[in-house]
């Protein structure tokens, strides 16, 4: 049989199913449409249908805002609702931004300064509040160099501070913040050490030279060798072109 | 036993309770569900101004009131046309610096609504450390609580001049019904009624007081909600397609292609082209008289269209 290879999309649906344990509870935000909703709804929801598929049987989403997922997705997602986000019942949570820094602080209020802003954007959202308390949160975002920048220009969701581990607990956030920074090039993770966010992964086909061009955050985050992301096995493949997504609705191929 | 006040009344008579420089809250949720879309065209044709507004999420209604000139300031937790983009009112309006934003976050809207209808002097929260929202929103405060010792931000009680809202069904008296969709339920939107008896009500249809009790079983197998009693509301007007183009849950769908050429409108003015919006309040805000002149530009086979039957009717 001829070896399937895995589109991006497949490898980013597989990575976000990886990183959901059985039993846990992930909550998808609102999206917008285009790549937002591609990146930022569909990956995360096919993610999730795979880890309930393989892994974590158990495992569910609060709501998907998206009909459509829903109906594709089926009985291969299990959407509850009445999670205590407040008391840590939501593990895993999807944001995207306009602006993310090194320490995963998010923007997604203004560009320029706050009065009389450049580019005045949506506002808030539940932003503060996936950061605060979700146990933790993947970004995901469209590598475009101005989405990542040294220092956000409003803080609308809170990520590491430049103390350590211990800095979102110091200041009374109950959430672990984001574990990860998903884009369609590669993944960055925050390294307990550091907390700043490292390079970690790059998908087949990308260089590390293209994605340093593709960030506008300090380079020295990138170390000069990233290994390639894992990509999903034949099985997990199968299961998303055969069983999940048969019409290549949520992930285009 | 003296009869109940009747509450009824026409649409240029309810939106003349909002004097320049209230505070409203818009009941509606993202940018095109259950907005009070006829009540917010009677505000613009009103000319009023220097209002404030509260909302939990909102797109449309704010973005067309700063598109007119109406706001003065904004509370709420999002503006935006979801997939047709930025609100580019409400953008050129904060940008240049026309318009004052207070951030809230979307589950930290309502619980403003819960500290007035508590008598409460704030309401605490904890999940805003670390944001620039605590620096920029002035009215939020910093405290120590007194029981744990531990810091919280202290959110000012929301006090509305006006609610406005939009639902299904209601009675000359007042009484006010809402159906439950699926996947939704006003819930939040009715703390907000629950902080005030100046609740502004429309409808899309009036029935008589002695007729509403039938509605409130599942006549049509459909969930209703009782929701708000006659002694909260100040007024109720008939509305038909009054959350047009925004959807009624249960009612009517959104009315995406208004939408788009909205939007439109909007960004070309936000580009430099007043000229697109201008004509757009012209013709469809300042040259209709009325609610129905309204219905009439957009039409019957469009409203046709957008009513949403695929419900659990007998």
């Amino acid at each position: 049989m001829k070896k399937l290879k895995p589109t991006r999309w497949e490898i980013m649906a597989a990575i976000i199913s990886h990183e959901i344990k059985d039993g846990e509870v992930m909550f998808l935000g609102m999206s917008t449409g285009g790549i937002t909703m591609l990146l930022h709804t569909y990956v995360p929801g096919v993610g999730l249908a795979l880890a309930r598929r393989t892994h974590a049987p158990n495992c569910a989403i609060t709501s998907t805002d998206s009909p459509d997922m829903e109906r594709i997705l089926g009985d291969n997602i299990k959407v509850i609702s009445d999670a205590n986000i407040y008391l840590g019942e939501i593990d895993i949570g999807l944001s995207s931004c306009a602006q993310v820094d090194k320490y995963g602080n998010q923007n997604i209020v203004c560009i320029g300064g706050y009065h009389k802003p450049s580019v005045r954007l949506i506002g808030p959202i539940l932003q503060p509040t996936h950061l605060a308390y979700f146990r933790r949160e993947i970004i995901a975002i469209d590598h475009e160099p101005r989405n990542f920048v040294d220092k956000v220009d409003f803080i609308s969701g809170v990520g590491h501070q430049d103390l350590g581990s211990k800095s979102r607990e110091r200041i009374g956030l109950p959430g672990t913040g984001p574990c990860m920074i998903m884009t369609n090039l590669c993944v960055f993770d925050f390294p307990k050490e550091t907390r700043m966010a490292t390079l970690k992964w790059i998908y087949p086909g990308v260089s590390v030279d293209e994605v340093k061009e593709k960030t506008g955050f300090v380079h020295h985050y990138i170390p000069s060798r990233v290994p390639e992301a894992p990509l999903p096995t034949q099985e997990e493949i199968r299961l998303i072109r055969e069983e999940l997504d048969p019409d290549a609705v949520l992930l285009p191929r | 036993m003296p009869e109940l006040k009747e509450k009824l009344c026409s649409m240029a008579e309810a939106a003349k309770l909002v004097k320049d420089g209230s505070t409203i809250c818009l009941v509606g949720r993202t940018a095109r569900a259950n907005h009070p879309m006829a009540f917010v065209y009677e505000l613009v044709r009103q000319r009023v101004k220097n209002l404030t507004i509260i909302a939990v999420n909102n797109g449309l209604s704010i973005d067309l009131l700063c598109g007119a000139g109406c706001v003065k300031r904004v509370e709420t937790s999002c503006v935006g046309l979801e997939e047709f983009g930025l609100a580019s009112n409400f953008r050129r309006a904060v940008e240049s610096g026309e318009v004052e934003v207070a951030e809230y976050p979307e589950d930290l809207v309502i619980p403003r609504f819960y500290a007035t209808a508590h008598g409460l002097p704030f309401y605490p929260v904890r999940g805003l450390f670390g944001t620039d929202i605590l620096k920029y929103n002035e009215d939020i405060k910093e405290g120590i609580s007194p029981i744990d010792k531990k810091p919280y931000s202290a959110l000012p009680p929301a006090k509305p001049d006006w609610v406005v809202m939009h639902a299904p069904i209601g009675d000359t008296k007042g009484n006010v019904l809402f159906f439950i969709g699926a996947g939704y339920s006003p819930v939040w939107e009715l703390e907000a009624t629950r902080c005030t008896r100046n609740n502004i009500i429309t409808v899309e249809r009036i029935v008589p007081h002695d007729q509403i009790s039938r509605y409130i079983p599942t006549q049509f197998k459909r969930s209703y909600l009782p929701t708000i009693p006659e002694f909260r509301t100040r007024v109720i007007v008939e509305a038909p397609f009054g959350s047009h183009p925004t959807s009624l849950t249960g009612v009517t769908e959104a009315d995406n292609e208004f939408i788009g050429m909205y939007a439109k409108a909007g960004r070309a003015r936000l580009k430099g082209n007043a000229k697109f919006w201008k004509n757009f309040l012209d013709k469809y805000v300042y040259g209709c008289q009325t609610h129905m002149d309204y219905l009439e530009l957009v039409g019957a086979e469009k409203l046709a269209k957008l009513r949403d039957v695929g419900g659990d009717l007998i």
